[in-house]
């Protein structure tokens, strides 16, 4: 359903400071599959994310590979197609839906002009549509609901409220970028549960971007785990939980996870600046199993899309 | 609701007192009106008289105390110079004046409004530069060379519209009005223009900013996530943000259009506050400068409070009172 293969990405593409801040980025997603990307801060998953829809700021722009969704090469579609896709047949839910929603329009607004973008719906059959969604996220009284503004809302409820509108219009992906990130535990697992739920009865695919790890055991049917702009691991959830095979994934397995925070906590070290890579593994300087080699040349992907790691000294297959 | 009202007119009132104390001494300091008013070769029995007549000769805080138990029952004082109530001479004036305020409003929203919208969607293109670069010019002109400028071509040289004036006038609600004629619009409308496009200038760097930044908001990406067309993320998403800040301002440009049109009044012959104003202050009339400023005074508490109502409907976080939600 969607196959993204060796998407690049990059800021001021064509000019002498173009950096690449996706780097070759492949993988592919089936309906009602959940796929986790997870990475540190600055590791590129939003701008992956905003690539695959065409919500990138004007001076980023894809510069490489192709985005395949149901049988449609993205990345030369035009911006009027894309916009009948966003919202449509790819939703988004964002981390803080408080500065995502409208301060000054209704939820009820919001929702019904989603449904009007795509579908000849009068508005009344439109509300009554937005209300059974609000409904099917739990949402208490969603009738009311309707008129209110996005501050008289509870951090949860105003979550549930974006995925509400991400599920109007019944679409086959949905991404969300540190969805649950500023919700307490929980709410999260709560959020998580009826988002599996959801997925199952309608078969949409799920991309669930997130800096914690830990979130994604129980969650995900697959992870991807990107550092400094690439995949440097990708497998089904078992297997990657089971035996990483990356040095990186082990260590953010390691990592305790600390509510908002998206550093590691026992890693020493920062992510490399993109605009000035090391030559060799851009793990490398903070790698426990680095080598000589590991510096000089860039490790290749091993493997495919579904499993497979960039690394020239993996960790044993059972540890 | 209630109370905040009677709130906001107790404080009304407290400004207009405070005011009235401060023109009133400012004007006492300005010069003595009995020296302007009597003939040069008066002699000084004929002085102490004219002052007498005016009370004049009494102490200074006497004569505000005088004015003020006039000003609760309604009275701004008699014109020292034209023997008439001044209530009388600023409401012959006013309506002129009013008018071409409001005119002068209206056409600086309808040139501002857009041509902000635009410079701020297309921000850092060659349309935006182009806006910028006009509204610059009708920001530095002098307010007085533009309209001389608008006189010369439109009424000397293509002969289209009169030179000054106002023309015809309608009665609407009691009140003499231009806006009613072919004849009153054709003479209001180089005077109004004149008065709009510094504002204008104003009204579109102002939005162009606002829209600008709504338009990097992380609302503006999630309402294009949603597919939502570009023109309703525009029209709606932004612009009903970016009207909460631009209302304050435009509610001080339509107080200072309607104080102080005195510049284009003067340009264009237009007879409203403007000649009374400039006169009066010449022969330190007092109570017409005093009444005149109350005046403008009440009308800037009035719009004010109009700015506040909008305010919080315009902003579903803020309620009556100041406090965000
Ligand atoms: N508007 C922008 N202009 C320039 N560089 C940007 C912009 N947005 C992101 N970047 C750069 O692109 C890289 C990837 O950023 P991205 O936002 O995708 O990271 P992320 O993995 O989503 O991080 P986070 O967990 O903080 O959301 C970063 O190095 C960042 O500095
Ligand atoms: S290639 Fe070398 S430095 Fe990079 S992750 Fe593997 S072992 Fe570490
Ligand atoms: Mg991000």
């Amino acid at each position: 359903m969607l196959k993204v293969d060796n998407l690049v990405t990059s800021l001021h593409p064509g000019s002498r400071d173009q950096v690449d801040i996706v780097r070759s980025v492949s993988f592919s997603l089936e309906p009602g599959q959940i796929l986790g990307v997870v990475g540190e801060s600055g590791s590129g998953k939003s701008m992956m994310a905003y690539s695959l829809i065409d919500l990138l700021d004007r001076k980023i722009a894809i510069t490489g590979g192709s985005i395949v969704f149901n049988g449609e090469d993205l990345s030369a579609a035009k911006q009027a197609r894309m916009r009948e896709l966003r919202g449509n047949r790819i939703a988004m839910i964002f981390q803080d839906p408080m500065v995502a929603l409208n301060p000054v329009l209704t939820i009820g607004e919001q929702m019904i002009e989603a449904i009007q973008a795509h579908r000849r719906m009068s508005r009344r059959d439109a509300e009554a549509h937005a209300i059974k969604t609000l409904a099917r996220v739990g949402i208490p009284s969603p009738e009311s609901r309707m008129s209110a503004y996005a501050h008289e809302f509870s951090g949860g409820m105003r979550q549930r409220v974006v995925i509400a509108i991400a599920f109007l219009n019944e679409p086959d992906l949905i991404i969300a970028d540190e969805a649950t990130t500023a919700l307490d535990v929980t709410i999260q697992s709560q959020i998580l549960a009826e988002i599996q739920g959801l997925a199952e009865e309608t078969g949409a695919a799920i991309l669930w971007i997130t800096h914690d790890l830990s979130l994604l055991s129980g969650f995900a049917d697959a992870v991807m785990v990107m550092y400094a702009g690439q995949v440097i691991e990708i497998a089904p959830a078992d297997r990657l939980f089971g035996a990483p095979r990356h040095p990186y994934t082990a260590a953010l397995m390691r990592a305790v996870p600390v509510a908002g925070r998206t550093r590691l906590e026992n890693l020493e070290g920062v992510p490399p600046s993109l605009a000035d890579l090391p030559p060799g593994c851009a793990f490398a300087p903070r790698c426990p199993r680095a080598q000589p080699r590991c510096s000089q040349n860039v490790p290749p992907f091993e493997g495919d899309t579904t499993l497979g790691w960039r690394c020239f000294f993996p960790l044993e297959e059972t540890p | 609701m209630a109370s905040y009202l009677i709130r906001r007119l107790g404080q009304a009132a407290f400004v207009l007192l405070l005011v009235s104390f401060l023109i009133f001494m400012g004007v006492y300091a300005i010069g003595d009106p009995v020296e302007m008013l009597v003939p040069p070769d008066a002699t000084t029995a004929e002085v102490n008289r004219a002052r007498e007549a005016l009370g004049l000769d009494q102490p200074i805080l006497i004569q505000y105390g005088l004015y003020l138990k006039g000003l609760v029952q309604g009275d701004l004082g008699t014109s020292f110079v034209y023997n008439q109530p001044t209530i009388d001479l600023v409401l012959q004036r006013l309506p002129a004046t009013v008018e071409l305020g409001l005119t002068a409003f209206v056409f600086s929203l309808i040139i501002g409004l857009p041509l902000g919208l635009i410079a701020g969607y297309r921000a850092g293109s060659v349309t935006d530069d182009g806006i910028m670069n006009g509204s610059i010019l009708a920001y530095s002109l002098p307010n007085f060379w533009q309209g001389l400028l608008l006189i010369l071509l439109f009424a000397v040289q293509l002969r289209w519209l009169p030179s000054g004036g106002r023309g015809d006038t309608g009665i609407l609600f009691g009140i003499e009005t231009s806006l009613l004629t072919l004849d009153g619009w054709q003479h209001i409308f180089l005077p109004a223009l004149n008065l709009a496009l510094f504002n204008s200038a104003m009204v579109t760097r102002l939005t162009r900013a606002q829209v600008q930044q709504a338009m990097g908001s992380e609302y503006v990406r999630y309402a294009r996530a949603k597919g939502i067309s570009e023109r309703r993320i525009l029209i709606r998403h932004a612009f009903r943000n970016v009207l909460i800040p631009l209302v304050t301002v435009l509610g001080l440009e339509l107080g200072n259009l309607l104080a102080y049109g005195i510049i284009t009044e003067t340009v264009f012959n237009w007879p409203g506050m403007g000649q009374l104003l400039i006169n009066s202050i010449n022969i330190v009339d007092r109570p017409v400068i005093v009444g005149y400023l109350l005046i403008v005074v009440a009308m800037f508490v009035v719009i004010n409070l109009i700015v506040d109502v909008l305010y919080t409907l315009l902003d579903p976080r803020i309620r009556l009172g100041g406090n965000k939600a």
